[in-house]
């Protein structure tokens, strides 16, 4: 493992999927704020139909109501209380029209429909609210830019008024425009390193060897092309070059439309303890890293964690879902955030503490959204286990990992027996969170790249959490039954380095070698 | 691993319970730290914190665990309430929906206790008062009738906190240890995941590592009706 993905260092950049080399200088000027990015709304409620100006810039309509709608939303249901704004994707820079076959961004012959019952829902929920809501529904039931001009708003900003529920300002819809084109991420790689080099050669072939990928990616991957190699071995991103813009277009459109259709609708029980939990998770979601206080970022992430829960009502939201999910958001943007502050070398630990994240526009946010939602959806759909009713992944992990100790290090295994401390007392929250919660974000992310690499999130897991007890095995043999749990449930890793961290996964390596038979699958 | 030793003749398990985000575990941080974070993560699971008091002059270490709120995690941590002796059912004085949900709570940890069980009502974020929602009075009348003692707290403000903790326990080792209650009620711990026996028997000596002065330790006596 020569290491040479850093997470902490070395160059970030544009973050998109494709090798359409001829948009890489579009891109760069969008990068160095010399082409405006596409149109943007303001995100400001009850103020946009003025902003469907400039709407013409490639756009597709959105529709709304079908296309990904997990539920119907019979009218007679409660409105929700929540000011709806409206996001705009402008999917290119002004200037690159790429025409979108119009099989990929199905519109519905119904299309209507939905807009129209919304309405009458705005409409009716606004004859027992004030007159500015009222004003607002007939607006948009009534308008076609509601069809053709899809930054105009497909939905009444109501709801300032409404007094009925907790939620204040959001959820915030999404407003769908063109995708961002598709990066060039070699354009921004450091090439002279050998390492840099051969990850290029693998993405720029016409059909990815993805099997060569995991293995260079299982080392680390630099932090400039993660969204690409994470995209393409997750399984969302596909792996032949002349269908991956067709299909990452029309799965971003997907995801759009998929989110606004369930803010749209009005909330049930559930989508409402959906909502709720949510709510109270991402605002202790990574709150020492910057970005993660921001609203866009926590609007961006509740319609993820929303949209993704509704549509799987097997497991829904379940805490420590938020922390995996921004751990892949954080992937998708830490590239798309060098390019916002045009500075290809700025480091990822800084760019976690931005402040001010008005250089990173709709457009780029909107695809690190998108992409995050799939990778999110692909990585749940291996580990749906871990958070369906009695968490049958959970437990089973811990018994691999109860068997691994013991194989690894009888000792420790029988002092742990001894004092009581079973394996669910410390590592439930490992394997929830993919150890997210035991290092600072960004080796997490390191960590992750040998997880995306192996084939299954789970199983290598186990070995790396073996690793890990034996790391600290002089302090643990050491410790009485409290300060075994104290430790560790609170590991001194805050000055880990990327080095720590192949160290372990070299370790991991080796146990899995020498006892996956025994702990069995 | 520590600097002091302390010999504890008693050893109580109190869990903290209540509905995401009402402030468990703000709460034990405050009482076991003397620490408020305004990063606190959701609690995945359970986690464990402990402290030593001196109740009466006998030195008593207290072992808490804080649960995971969420209804997913309800599996987890209903087998930490096994081997409790007290609970905390905290809600939050600015949220209904978690005082409405505080008698499920109460419901929750004396059914699945294995022993008589000290509860007492936590209404926390006291300091949220232009955002309450529930009153003290309605809690108070709520608390008497499910035979809970009340307290509200902040564990931003270090209002109460220690006081909760401390009326608990107290209570505890009245019942359990003034009343001389036998050592046999904590037979269940091969299924509990304490990480030392729960046993109230005097002769149980454990080494505690707690560097923290027990500040509680002189608490005044306070009526616990719970």
């Amino acid at each position: 493992m020569d290491g040479k993905g850093s997470v902490c260092s070395g160059d970030v950049g544009s973050g998109g999927m494709g090798s359409a080399s001829m948009l890489a200088s579009v891109f760069a000027r969008l990068a160095r704020g010399e082409v405006e990015p596409g149109p943007l709304v303001d995100v400001a409620p009850a103020t946009e139909q003025g902003a469907g100006t400039g709407v013409e810039t490639g756009e597709k309509a959105v529709d709304v109501g079908e296309v990904g709608g997990a539920r119907s939303a019979p009218s007679t249901r409660k409105t929700r209380s929540v000011r709806r704004q409206h996001w705009s994707v402008p999917m290119h820079p002004p200037g690159v029209v790429r025409v979108v076959p119009a099989a990929l961004c199905p519109r519905p012959a119904a299309a209507d429909s939905p807009q129209a019952a919304d309405a009458s829902q705005a409409a009716d929920a606004s004859q027992a609210a004030d007159a500015s809501q009222a004003a607002d529904a007939p607006q948009v039931a009534d308008t076609p830019q509601a069809v053709v001009a899809p930054q105009v708003p497909q939905v009444p900003q109501t709801d300032e008024g409404e007094v009925d529920s907790p939620r204040s300002s959001r959820p915030v819809k999404i407003t769908l425009h063109e995708l961002p084109p598709e990066a060039l991420p070699s354009a921004l790689l450091d090439m002279s390193k050998a390492r840099n080099q051969k990850f290029d050669a693998l993405l720029s072939a016409p059909i990815i060897d993805l099997e060569a990928l995991r293995a260079l990616a299982w080392s680390g991957v630099p932090a400039v092309l993660r969204p690409q190699v994470w995209a393409l071995l997750l399984g969302y991103a596909p792996s032949r070059a002349d269908r991956r813009v067709g299909v990452l277009a029309r799965k971003r459109r997907e995801y759009v439309d998929a989110a606004n259709t369930l803010l749209e609708a009005p909330f049930g029980s559930v989508e409402d303890a959906i909502m709720t939990q949510i709510r109270k998770d991402l605002p202790r979601t990574e709150q020492s890293l910057a970005i993660f206080r921001a609203e866009r970022i926590q609007s961006a992430l509740e319609r993820i964690l929303f949209t993704w829960a509704v549509r799987n009502p097997a497991s829904g939201y379940v805490q420590g879902m938020n922390d995996l999910a921004a751990t892949l958001f954080v992937t998708f943007l830490v590239p798309q955030l060098a390019i916002a502050v045009n500075d290809p070398h700025h480091q990822t630990a800084l760019l976690l503490q931005l402040e001010d994240l008005s250089e990173l526009n709709e457009a780029q946010l909107a695809l690190v959204e998108a992409d995050s939602y799939w990778c999110f959806s692909k990585m749940l759909d291996s580990i749906h286990d871990n958070f369906i009713v009695n968490l049958p992944g959970i437990y089973r992990n811990l018994d691999k990992l109860e068997r691994l100790l013991g194989a690894m290090n009888p000792r420790l295994a029988s002092h742990l027996a001894e004092s009581g401390i079973s394996m669910m007392l410390f590592a439930f929250r490992w394997m929830t969170c993919f150890l997210v919660r035991e290092f600072p974000l960004p080796l997490a992310v390191r960590l992750w790249d040998t997880y995306v690499a192996e084939s299954a999130f789970n199983d290598f897991h186990v070995y790396v959490c073996g690793a890990l007890l034996l790391h600290f095995v002089d302090d643990l043999l050491e410790a009485s039954a409290e300060e075994l749990i104290m430790f560790l449930q609170d590991l001194p890793t805050a000055t880990w380095t990327e080095t720590d961290i192949e160290e372990l996964l070299s370790k991991a390596y080796v146990a899995h070698s020498l006892y996956a038979s025994k702990v069995g699958p | 691993m520590s600097d002091e030793d302390v010999a504890c003749r008693y050893l109580f398990r109190v869990v903290i319970v209540g509905d995401s985000g009402v402030g468990k575990s703000n709460l034990l941080t405050r009482f076991t730290s003397a620490a408020f974070s305004h990063d606190t993560k959701s609690t995945i699971g359970v986690d464990f914190s402990d402290k030593t008091l001196t109740v009466q002059g006998e030195k008593v270490k207290a072992q808490i665990w804080d649960t995971a709120g969420q209804e997913r995690y309800r599996g987890i941590t209903q087998h930490y309430y096994r081997g409790a002796t007290g609970a905390l059912v905290v809600y939050d004085i600015s949220s209904a929906d978690s005082f409405d949900n505080a008698e499920f709570w109460l419901k929750e940890v004396r059914k699945h206790s294995s022993q008589e069980i000290v509860i007492l009502l936590v209404g926390n974020k006291s300091d949220l008062e232009e955002r309450r929602e529930v009153e003290t009075a309605e809690a108070q009348a709520f608390a008497e009738e499910h035979q809970v003692s009340f307290l509200e707290t902040s564990a931003l403000d270090n209002n109460n906190v220690s006081e909760a903790f401390t009326m608990c326990i107290e209570e505890i080792y009245r019942r359990k240890v003034a009343a001389g209650a036998s050592s046999s009620d904590s037979d269940d711990d091969d299924d509990t995941p304490a990480p030392a026996k729960s046993k109230l028997e005097p002769s149980q000596t454990i080494k505690v590592t707690s560097t923290a002065p027990d500040e509680q330790a002189q608490a005044q006596e306070k009526q616990c009706k719970c």
